[in-house]
């Protein structure tokens, strides 16, 4: 493989790791937010959730690109391929996820029956607990070739499934 | 002015209205101008015939060497134009590597990279040729694989220690431009890749002007991407905006290989 190519690779999966991990920390103040079971989130924590969020969007763009220009400037291997391809749906998957965190954070303060919310918090605070889970293994069964890691996210989106179905039940069940 | 033309500032050449024409009825350059980056790798792309090599040969007046050659314009190198350097001095300054390796043959490998300076009568100690021949071949990354074989004749070497050897031979000048026709097409895919790693190291010291057929070679080492058509200069950009975005549809069309 020439220089260029080798350097253009290793350039987007360092920058893949470093998005995944800006990610990985908007999922973790999350977790604070939920297991607080508050509704009312603190000024620090939007700040700091809204910066890495604009991060999380330029990461998203940037990365993108470098990816086209390698497929198209450097004509990777057919292996190389497949991996910047399945780079390129993560990075777009990272970015929702990105998008959700904020969804999520600027929803709790509208919710007006804080009764039902910390009825129902303990559900949605393990939701959220294998979910983030699932999405650290994913990205390091990505990062590491891990077939485990994989197998295991897969199976563990049934548990999510079940969680999910659970919650709905609760909260008609209660009207 | 085209607006599919990169501006530069600092050229290191400026080729100003070039037209080149084999007497009167075949024009081979037609109105070109451009400027080329300093210490980059620019790539001159078209279909066969498209004047990409008459272009390349014009900026050291190799073109000249052919016969009833008319030549127009101008090309500036650092802002002297080369029709008033003397051809000797302008080919040091500007090297010239071809596509077949073409060492010397009954030269050792020392004699081939100190050539230069023994056919001009350019008289040097022992020790500034020793210098210049060790200084050229670790820049080629060649020093190491024929220090001991120096006073052997090259054509044990392979076909890419060749080229390389050819590369150093046209670096003991240190020369500023080094042109480059096609200096891949011969060899196998190691030597292939060999090479082109040697110049994208190159490039930090000199500035290289590069004719390619291989479009994927101006795609993975080329910083700006010259396409040419009929002797026009069609489309000259950042190459990763020319093969992302092309301006023009026949840039577009020789890169998605609908003809050339």
């Amino acid at each position: 493989m020439n220089i260029k190519k080798e350097n253009a690779i290793h350039n987007i999966f360092d920058h893949f790791e470093d998005y995944a991990n800006l990610i990985l920390s908007q999922l973790s103040i999350l977790e604070k937010v939920i297991s607080s079971g508050s509704l009312v989130i603190p000024e620090e924590i939007l700040k700091e959730l809204n910066i890495n969020e604009d991060k999380s969007d330029k990461f998203e763009v940037k990365l993108s690109e470098k990816i086209v220009d390698t497929i198209v400037l450097q004509k990777p291997v057919a292996s190389d391929l497949r991996k910047l391809m399945a780079c390129y749906q993560i990075v777009i998957n990272l970015e929702r996820i990105g998008d959700l965190v904020i969804d999520i954070v600027k929803f709790i303060p509208r919710i007006k029956e804080s009764e039902t919310y910390n009825r129902m918090s303990e559900v949605i605070y393990n939701m959220l607990l294998v979910s983030v889970n699932m999405v650290q293994k994913s990205l390091l069964s990505f990062i590491n070739s891990d077939k485990e890691f994989a197998i295991w996210t897969i199976r563990n989106d049934e548990v999510v499934d079940d969680m999910n179905h659970k919650l709905i039940r609760k909260a008609i069940g209660k009207r | 002015m085209n607006e599919n033309i990169l501006q530069i500032q600092h050229p290191v050449l400026s080729i100003s209205n070039l037209m080149i024409a084999y007497g009167k009825d075949k024009s081979a350059v037609r109105d070109v101008t451009a400027d080329v980056k300093r210490n980059a790798i620019t790539a001159i792309m078209g279909p066969s015939g498209c004047g990409k090599s008459t272009l390349l040969r014009a900026i050291n007046r190799m073109h000249e060497l052919y016969p009833n050659i008319q030549t127009t314009g101008d090309i500036l190198l650092n802002g002297e134009s080369i029709y008033k350097m003397s051809t000797t001095r302008l080919r040091r300054k500007i090297g010239m590597v071809f596509q077949r390796p073409n060492p010397f043959p009954t030269m050792s490998i020392y004699e081939n990279v100190i050539a230069g300076y023994d056919l001009n009568g350019s008289k040097l100690k022992k020790g500034e040729k020793d210098a210049i021949v060790e200084s050229s071949l670790h820049d080629v990354g060649l020093f190491e694989e024929v220090k001991d074989s120096l006073n052997k004749k090259g054509n044990f070497l392979s076909g890419g220690q060749q080229q390389r050897l050819c590369i150093a031979r046209a670096l003991a000048f240190k020369p500023e431009v080094i042109l480059m026709d096609e200096p891949t097409s011969a060899l196998d895919p190691l030597s292939t890749a060999k090479i082109e790693d040697l110049l994208v190291e190159l490039k930090k010291q000199y500035t290289i002007v590069l004719v390619t057929h291989n479009m994927s070679q101006a795609a993975r080492i080329s910083d700006n991407a010259m396409f040419m058509y009929l002797g026009e200069l069609v489309e000259y950009d950042k190459t990763k905006k020319m093969f992302t975005n092309p301006a023009d549809s026949r840039t577009e069309g020789y890169l998605t290989g609908k003809f050339g």
